[in-house]
């Protein structure tokens, strides 16, 4: 058996935001299907380390690759800056809210991306935009503007909107945190069927059911320090740390 | 009694469409120039550079602190004198030109609008959603294409009720222009007045006129603003 392939490397991520420093060194390596789960308290660091893997938020010093394209940032300057529109565009994202564009239909936001970043031709972008939306359960609204779907709806369009740029690993920031209780479910089965077809993930999140049953690996931080880190079950079953164990007693 | 509205030697008809044709056309040509100065002056007060935020501040500070008049006898006479200089400089012995008044016309006011839609403009930019364009980034759209895909779009919504009343005051505006020569509506009207010391009649219709072009542009107003809400829920 080969060993699965490197999708996104993380090492030694820093950043501080005036003399807070937020992450204090962090690396994480993602290979092909894994599902990671990010957890930790607010103030964790946690979304802060996702912002900085697709270079939404610049590190303080680290270095980051995705698909063999490596930038390294020292002092805040990444030293190779035109590469990161393509790692962008390697890495989906989701937001807590949603961040649908407003002044374009469901399936518009769909085909932003292939047409504008891609240069797809819009007849492709289009027909695939459909087959995505028809496939988060939402063939009947792909004509809708965002203020006319629910939270879960958007939340939906938004992840068929970064499965249109084919991307090698999604990110999440926490996604589900915004939407109505009732309305977490249809988006956790989403991103659990994307986990079953084998697609990269990064998760952040306060899912603990996901986290735990559907994720390949668990990462906790602490402080801007990952505290613990491993396969969820031993993890959840036998905390290593005070601090983790004091997290997943507070959460149930 | 409608024959001084009459086409032709008779009456003042045909002046005073002409002196309107004038106004418009000066109006319309001002728009461009104007939002252009008002896009600068907005970048250059959000720019994170100093030296160039001061220069959008001082510049709207100091438009919006001058009458309007002032500023068209400046330009006017300033920019006129200029040119004569340069010519005289570069060709010393060329004739004097004159400076156009309706290109005068057209800095002056376009200065004006620019300064006020540059502030129009700035608070349109920062009542974006930020979100928005993280989303643009995130998908790997470069820093122009979210300015033209998304934020541009979507800054209609905030600034065209802002740049639809800088409009309609623009558009009363050019009536300034009259007291540096230029034929259009309200100085065509005065002169009708004067041959026919009829004042009441055609400062009566000069009023009619403006105000249905005022009318007229609140009502392409309502409409883009209907268009560049649309997706967003009314409250």
């Amino acid at each position: 058996m080969t060993k699965p392939e490197t999708i996104l490397k993380a090492e030694d991520i820093h950043k501080s935001f005036g003399r807070l420093e937020v992450l204090k060194g962090i690396s994480l390596e993602a290979r092909n299907h894994d599902v990671i789960s990010i957890l930790g308290s607010s103030g964790s660091g946690k979304s802060t380390f996702l912002r900085c893997l697709n270079f939404l938020e610049i590190p303080t010093s680290g270095k980051v690759t995705v698909h063999g394209e490596e930038i390294l940032v020292k002092n805040g300057k990444p030293q190779n800056v035109r590469h990161i529109e393509d790692i962008r565009s390697r890495l989906g994202m989701l937001f807590q809210q949603f961040n649908l564009w407003t002044h374009r239909t469901a399936l518009e936001n769909v085909m932003e991306g292939p047409v504008q970043v891609k240069r797809e031709p819009k007849a492709d972008a289009r027909d695939r935009a459909e087959a995505l939306l028809k496939r988060v359960g939402l063939e009947d609204r792909m004509h809708m503007y965002p203020s006319q779907l629910s939270g879960g709806q958007q939340q939906r369009v938004a992840i068929a909107r970064a499965l249109a740029m084919e991307p090698d690993a999604i990110l999440f920031d926490e996604p589900t945190s915004a939407l109505d209780p009732e309305l977490v479910g249809e988006v956790l089965k989403v991103m659990q069927s994307l986990a079953a077809e084998g697609r990269t993930m990064i998760v952040v999140t306060h899912e603990m059911g996901f986290a735990r049953e559907v994720s390949s690996e668990v990462v906790f931080l602490h402080e801007g320090r990952i505290a613990e880190q491993g396969p969820p079950d031993e993890m959840f079953t036998h905390p290593k740390t005070e601090v983790f164990e004091r997290f997943i007693s507070k959460v149930k | 009694m409608f024959e001084i509205f009459s086409y032709g030697d008779a009456g003042w008809g045909d002046e005073i469409l002409r002196g309107l044709a004038i106004t418009v056309q000066l109006a319309i040509v001002t728009l461009p120039v104007g939002l252009l100065i008002g896009f600068l002056a907005a970048f250059a007060s959000l720019s994170e550079f100093r030296p160039l935020r001061a220069l959008g501040f001082g510049y709207t500070t100091v438009m919006r602190g001058l009458p309007e008049i002032l500023t068209l006898f400046v330009v006017y006479n300033g920019v006129g004198l200029l040119l004569n200089l340069t010519l005289r400089w570069w060709k010393p012995d060329a004739p004097p030109t004159d400076f156009s008044p309706f290109v005068a016309g057209v800095i002056a006011l376009g200065m004006v609008f620019g300064a006020f839609a540059g502030e129009v403009l700035r608070g349109a930019f920062q009542s974006l959603d930020k979100g928005q364009v993280e989303a643009g980034r995130a998908i790997g759209m470069t820093d122009r294409q979210i300015f033209l895909r998304i934020q541009l779009p979507q800054l209609w919504r905030f600034a065209l009720p802002g740049l639809g009343n800088l409009w309609i005051n623009m558009l009363k505006d050019t009536a300034l222009v009259s007291v540096i020569a230029l034929d259009d509506l309200m100085r065509m009207t005065k002169v009708a007045v004067g041959v026919t010391k009829q004042p009441f009649t055609f400062y009566l219709l000069a009023c009619l006129i403006y105000w249905a072009m005022c009318v007229l542009s609140e009502v392409v107003l309502a409409r883009m603003e209907h268009r560049a809400n649309r997706g967003i829920r009314r409250a």
